[in-house]
């Protein structure tokens, strides 16, 4: 395993999580949802985390939102202690959640006015982001009267609005056809590649942890520890023939074995 | 949910062809007036005082629709408070549902006592009578919200009254107007429910006097001037929620 500092020299890590467990309290005693998980995330990297469910990958990703409390260990994000909600973050989830009542101009102002961001800027990265995520020509329209791909990908603009440095992804694509799922993924790296936030991104899809990511955190479920953290050695930037380099199935096998599937 | 033409040609040609069946029974069966009139001795009889009736639907629309924007205004507030405040919660959601339980034609004689026999009480039945359904959905719209939404607000710094404004408030919207539609429709028991019990005006009134009297025709101009009234109120709701929620007809298309 790495320490926080080996990957980027004098650099500090974006994320660092070290020693952090979590339990919950149940009907039938207590559960254990993480069990003394580290690792660190340097600056701009592009990180997944992959595993069952279960195996408490939401929990890890809300902890450090600093939505959840752990129960020991901590999270630092750029030096600074997880105390409380980080308005650093931009979190996108498995549901696009976009505010059905506003445009989707609007519902990606949403951070811009809860946070009381000077407005015109605001509104002149919102279209940036829209013209970047292709979704300039519906910035009137109702959330309802987008396809589900259409309204995630608003999502991740109203993540990207207010500059956060860190991106937070909850399973982003897992309620997304397939077809839908592998364009977003690309439709994502290309978005990353713009503007290069420190992403951490929770996903039970293999192939698409070893895709996106720089590395791959490795996690066993029930209590969800990190099995492994494995570096993904593929050239970026990364296109849908990227998955037939035989360096990419090795390493969806690799991390298949670990996770316990069975490959012949 | 679209209304075509062909909707209303059908809904307006059953309407006439009820009348028209119901006139003709009437004057093969020779069943006298008092007991039921024939459409045509309705309209004689609508057009000939219609300043009566005109007066009388003012009266009992004016308390109908006062009742129910006082149940709107009472109704949201007690589901704010309700949804906001734990100790308020445990003493008034349980006074209401007992309140909701007595049948309001029981309270009607004591609210007359209270409020005396003009508008007052027939307003203040009209709004006991419609405003539990709106506390109800109000408060089921306020907390009906995804957990991923309150994560953002958190994450976004939003405090309780963004939170509210921005999210909570429209959240509800549809759950509110939903709520009125079936109030507005309530009200219009609860004014007449006040006019039965006491007073000298107002439609309810006059169905009473029509009856002591044996006028049946009158009776039914009153019942028909009431369901009118009732339409109307709905109709406004109606109207309100088109124009306060665009977006619900996408809503609906995609559902």
């Amino acid at each position: 395993m790495e320490t926080p500092d080996s990957r980027e020299a004098g650099g500090r890590s974006a994320i660092d999580v070290r020693n952090l467990s979590k339990v919950y309290a149940s009907q039938d005693g207590p559960i254990q949802a993480l069990s003394d998980v580290s690792f660190a995330i340097a600056d701009a990297e592009f990180v997944t985390i992959v595993g069952h469910s279960g195996c408490g990958k939401s929990t890890l990703l809300r902890i450090v939102a600093g939505l959840l409390t752990p129960s020991s260990g901590s999270v630092t994000v750029r030096g600074r202690s997880v105390t409380a909600p980080l308005s650093d973050v931009g979190m996108v989830f498995q549901r696009p959640v976009l505010l059905k009542w506003r445009t989707i101009l609007n519902n990606v102002m949403l951070p811009i006015e809860m946070l009381h961001l000077p407005r015109l800027e605001g509104g002149e990265r919102a279209l940036d982001l829209l013209k970047l995520a292709g979704l300039i020509d519906f910035r009137h329209h109702y959330p309802a009267q987008l396809s589900g791909g259409m309204q995630q990908r608003a999502a991740i603009c109203r993540a990207l609005i207010h500059d956060p440095s860190l991106l937070l992804m909850d399973e982003p694509f897992g309620a997304l056809d397939l077809m839908t799922r592998e364009e977003m993924n690309s439709e994502l790296l290309r978005i990353w590649s713009e503007r290069r936030k420190t992403t951490l991104l929770v996903t039970h899809s293999i192939s698409e942890a070893v895709f996106l990511a720089d590395r791959v955190i490795v996690m066993t479920p029930r209590p969800g520890m990190v099995a492994d953290v494995i570096d993904v050695e593929l050239p970026r930037p990364r296109m849908p023939e990227t998955k037939l380099d035989p360096r990419f199935t090795e390493c969806v096998r690799m991390i298949g074995r670990k996770i316990g599937l069975l490959y012949i | 949910m679209g209304t075509s033409k062909t909707d209303i040609g059908t809904t307006t040609i059953s309407i006439i062809a009820t009348l028209a069946v119901w006139e003709v029974l009437i004057r093969i069966f020779h069943i006298p007036g008092f007991i039921l009139p024939a459409p045509s001795a309705i309209f004689v009889e609508a057009m000939t005082r219609y300043q009566l009736y005109l007066y009388h639907s003012w009266i009992t629309f004016y308390e109908m629709v006062v009742g129910f924007l006082l149940a709107g205004v009472v109704g949201v507030f007690l589901a704010v408070v309700i949804v906001y405040s734990r100790i308020i919660r445990n003493i008034i959601y349980p006074q209401i549902v007992v309140l909701q339980i007595v049948p309001k034609v029981a309270i009607a004689p004591l609210l007359l006592i209270w409020a005396g026999y003009g508008i007052t009480s027939k307003v203040l039945l009209a709004l006991l009578v419609s405003f539990f359904p709106i506390v109800v959905n109000m408060v089921t719209g306020l907390v009906a919200i995804e957990e991923e939404l309150l994560d953002l607000c958190r994450i976004l710094h939003s405090g309780r009254w963004q939170e509210f404004v921005k999210v909570r408030l429209p959240n509800a919207l549809p759950y509110l107007f939903s709520s009125l539609k079936v109030a507005s429709t309530l009200s219009v028991i609860g004014a007449v429910i006040g006019e039965f019990v006491g007073g000298s005006e107002g439609l309810g009134h006059l169905i009473i006097i029509a009856n002591t009297e044996l006028r049946t025709s009158m009776s039914f101009v009153s019942l028909f001037s009431l369901s009118i009234l009732g339409f109307l109120l709905y109709g406004f709701v109606v109207l309100a929620e088109r124009l306060l929620m665009p977006w619900e007809k996408w809503q609906l298309a995609s559902a």
